[in-house]
């Protein structure tokens, strides 16, 4: 594909994974959005020592910015899911001018704690049906000193954030740019962390829902570990490797696949349960309407058939949030179109994105 | 629709007057180092002129003494023309063997030579003021300008002892002499007369000063 002369480069989306740097940096070309680099670089050693080092992680984008033709330091990043706090409020407002003041008092009394020691800011959300005076907004807490040090960590790393926003709003975006192309408006991301995962249901341009869930990766592997007497890191291993589901380029491992899913099957009935608990709220909301999709993206939505299993569980369409489905690679450069790429660098994709649409 | 966005409004403003600083930093620093490098510069300007100016200093100091040297060649120069003046006057005038003519042209066959001398020699004296380019004196260049002019005198003379057959003889001898244009003065300086074996015989000594203007 050829590139407009002159057209817009995007920042780069940086997301500090659990075990990997990801980077996506987007452009703006003839045929639409395209992405022009995307590199994700393992940290070799665990994410806490690697972001107590600045100087190591400085190194690290270094080497990731130039494995790839990324352009500028502009970056977009995310706080942590671990250390925001996300809340929809409900309020009636009669002054809009006053909507600052209204919003700062629902929220000292929901946290009862200074507010001085946070940073927030919120999202004006467009509800239907809404009479004027009702409105609501997804406010977004975070502490402050921890958002200088997220802020501190990537500016020594020679970055310049143009912007800090939460994970569900990069989701949001790359699933409406995917949207533009599937119609799946009404969509249930799951992003899988390593001991908490987040359930982010989003009605159209609405995020309708937000909520932590006590499920992660790392009770997985472990789950299989147990079961088949090996280390974490080795069960993590196999079921990259095997996954779920049978892979049909390598016929007669299918016995793996098929005991792994056994294994796993548990912890995947558990977290049905959650996403059906949160599927009733999104129905209650919404007069009895279910989400199009479930999309995974993050550590769990790496193991091949993950999309397949849930999804017979939950009898919902589910795949893999693959960032390169609906946005095309520029070059024939990408990172990787196998599904450990595609799962990981969703999130990148979609704080990549920021800027680079019009439906914001 | 706006997106949320965490970075701390307090955190933008000191990033930016961090930013501002910086620069602010850096163009000073960049001052500092034209202002330095401008120093060097012109520190090496002001030396390269201060060589240039010592060069200048010992091609003077050389330029003074050759102009001395000069002075004094020209003053030898001076001198040696000078004395060439003197020694061409004094080779000037009537020529030696030119003076036997003149003395034939005055003989009349009575006469006879005893010795006979011919000098040509001068003197320094004050210059007369009506002797410039007179022959008789070689105005001789000033070596100082205080010094008073001087000339030198030629005084080319001969001094003749001869016999006559007697005083006339004697006198035809001297007024042919005169007549000469070679000459300019005849003194008779003393006469005798004796006798060789009867026959009288004048002895006469005449100063003949030749005319140096010829």
């Amino acid at each position: 594909m050829k590139l407009r002369q002159g057209s817009r480069i995007g920042p780069v989306g940086v997301d500090l994974g659990d075990e990997r740097l990801h980077l996506v940096q987007l452009q703006d070309t003839t045929e639409g959005v395209r992405i022009r680099a995307a590199a994700s670089v393992v940290y070799g050693e665990s994410r806490e020592s690697i972001l107590s080092s600045p100087r190591r992680l400085k190194g690290l984008i270094a080497e990731a910015l130039k494995s790839r033709p990324f352009v500028g330091r502009r970056v977009v990043a995310a706080m942590p899911a671990d250390q925001i706090k996300l809340m929809v409020l409900n309020y009636e407002l009669s002054d809009p001018a006053q909507e600052p003041a209204v919003i700062l008092d629902l929220i000292r009394e929901r946290i009862q704690q200074p507010l001085e020691a946070s940073v927030i800011d919120y999202l004006p959300l467009r509800r239907d049906n809404e009479k004027p005076s009702e409105r609501s907004a997804l406010v977004a807490i975070a502490p402050k000193d921890r958002v200088i040090d997220t802020l501190e960590l990537l500016r020594s790393s020679g970055l310049r954030v143009e912007a800090l926003e939460i994970g569900p709003g990069a989701v949001r975006r790359l699933v409406r740019e995917r949207a533009r192309k599937s119609h799946h408006e009404h969509v249930l991301a799951i992003h899988f962390g390593r001991h908490r995962s987040y359930l982010i249901i989003l009605w159209g341009r609405r995020l309708l829902l937000y909520r932590g869930i006590d499920f992660g990766v790392d009770p997985v592997q472990e789950r299989v570990a147990k079961a088949l007497d090996m280390t974490p890191d080795a069960a993590a291993s196999l079921l990259r490797d095997y996954g779920a589901v049978p892979d049909p380029v390598r016929p007669g491992m299918e016995e793996i696949s098929g005991t792994l899913a056994e294994i796993i099957r548990p912890c995947f009935d558990a977290l049905a349960e959650q996403v059906a608990s949160a599927l009733v709220y999104a129905a209650s909301r919404t007069r009895g309407q279910s989400v199009d999709h479930v999309y995974l993206l993050g550590a769990v939505a790496r193991f091949p058939g993950a999309d397949g299993l849930l999804g017979s569980i939950l009898s919902i369409p589910t795949l893999v949030l693959d960032p390169a489905v609906g946005i095309p690679y520029a070059r024939d450069d990408s990172v990787g179109t196998d599904l450990d790429s595609a799962a990981t660098l969703a999130l990148a994709a979609g704080l990549a994105l920021r800027g680079m649409t019009n439906d914001e | 629709m706006s997106e949320i966005d965490l970075i701390p409004t307090a955190y933008l403003r000191a990033l930016q007057l961090r930013t501002w600083l910086r620069r602010l930093f850096v163009a000073f620093a960049a001052l500092l180092l034209c202002l330095g490098a401008a120093k060097l510069g012109l520190g090496y300007g002001i030396n390269a002129r201060e060589r240039e100016l010592e060069r200048l200093h010992v091609a003077k100091a050389v330029a003074l003494e050759r102009k001395a040297q000069l002075d004094l060649l020209r003053r030898e120069k001076a001198d040696l023309q000078r004395r060439l003046v003197i020694l061409s006057g004094l080779r000037g005038g009537v020529a030696a063997r030119h003076m036997f003519r003149v003395v034939d042209r005055a003989l009349d066959g009575h006469v006879w030579f005893v010795s006979w001398h011919f000098r040509r020699a001068g003197e320094l004296v004050e210059k007369p003021t009506e002797t410039v380019n007179t022959g008789y004196f070689i105005v001789v260049p000033k070596q100082d300008a205080d010094e008073p002019e001087r000339a030198w005198r030629l005084e080319t003379h001969m001094e003749i002892r001869a016999q006559a057959n007697d005083h006339s003889t004697l006198a035809g001898f001297v007024r042919r002499l005169v007549q000469q244009p070679e000459i300019e003065e005849v003194r008779v300086l003393n006469t005798r007369v004796h006798r060789y074996a009867a026959t009288p015989v004048v002895d006469f000594e005449l100063a003949v000063v030749v005319n140096s203007r010829g």
